[in-house]
């Protein structure tokens, strides 16, 4: 079932880490440099969360040594969430 | 009536088919989650400045100490489930008791933050909220209650980490046999994903 030359490591559990830990110092750096409530500094914001939640489902959750339908189920899910913001903003803009 | 041999007969173990199982319920997780985050957006964009106000009551500083400490209990625990994999039992069950000393630290950081709001009035049903503009109080309900649920799943993250700990010290976990482990991983992994998206709505946009 897993294929042991591509199988987890300490070392790129670690790397993971250090990323993830970069990341967090950039959004709270962004947070100020951007102002806090902006259109930009939201959209900022949730650009780096979304980087360290394909991280953490990447490399610590191991979608990225799972089989292609983990990655097409996934894909599905962010694309219905996606769609229900886009339908909220619609809604919210034309009301 | 014919003999069938019923495919993978012999063993009644399907590790993928748990693992399936396992993210599916993730995902109805991210749809409860998701409908707060839609509630919070609305309300974000029809109190933008009331929003903005109340959020400076928030302290990045004990914010950004708890996310650092659930990224470093994502990386015990994706360093417990390679400790297995290698065979290190006993590295692995320290690695699960350092996770669950984390979820303790981030729990009682909670504590202290919220006692600090409701000592302050920032509760419901306190004068001091009464006071407040509705999209202040908004924000305060959204922040209690999606804080609150993520820590509930904090409790039972911790809780799924014990068991697993335990079965690994009595075998029944083990380098050959550890679904359990890497599910209760993934549930860990999904608390820490949900975490990186309250951290900066309810603590950095302000």
């Amino acid at each position: 079932m897993s294929d042991h030359s591509h199988s987890p490591s300490y070392k790129s559990d670690l790397i993971t880490f250090g990323i993830l830990m970069v990341l967090t110092a950039l959004t709270i750096w962004a947070s100020y440099a951007t102002g806090g409530t902006t259109v930009l500094a939201v959209s900022v914001a949730m650009g780096i969360a979304s980087i360290k939640a394909t991280f953490v489902v990447r490399n610590f959750m191991h979608i990225k040594y799972d089989d292609v339908i983990y990655k097409i189920f996934i894909g599905l899910v962010i694309l219905l969430f996606a769609s229900f913001i886009v339908m909220l903003a619609v809604d919210y803009a034309y009301r | 009536m014919g003999h069938y041999k019923i495919p993978n007969s012999g063993h009644n173990r399907d590790d993928e088919a748990k693992k399936l199982g396992m993210w599916l319920f993730l995902f109805t997780e991210i749809l409860l989650f998701g409908g707060l985050f839609f509630v919070y957006a609305i309300y974000r964009f029809k109190y933008f400045d009331e929003f903005k106000i109340i959020a400076e009551h928030m302290s990045i500083t004990l914010g950004a100490i708890n996310t650092v400490v659930l990224i470093a209990s994502s990386l015990t625990v994706a360093m417990s489930i390679t400790a297995m994999k290698k065979g290190k039992d006993n590295v692995a069950v320290l690695l699960i008791f350092i996770t669950i000393l984390f979820a303790m630290t981030f729990m009682v950081n909670k504590y202290f933050e919220w006692s600090d709001h409701i000592h302050h009035g920032l509760f419901m049903g306190a004068d001091a909220f009464n006071n407040l503009a509705k999209g202040e109080g908004m924000f305060l309900f959204l922040y209690y209650f999606m804080t609150g649920l993520h820590g509930l799943h904090i409790i039972v993250g911790a809780i799924l980490l014990g068991i697993v700990a335990y079965k690994i010290m009595n075998g029944s976990v083990n380098q050959d046999k550890l679904v359990f482990h890497e599910n209760a991983g993934l549930y860990w992994h999904l608390v820490d994903l949900i975490w990186i998206y309250l951290f900066p709505l309810f603590y950095l946009l302000h």
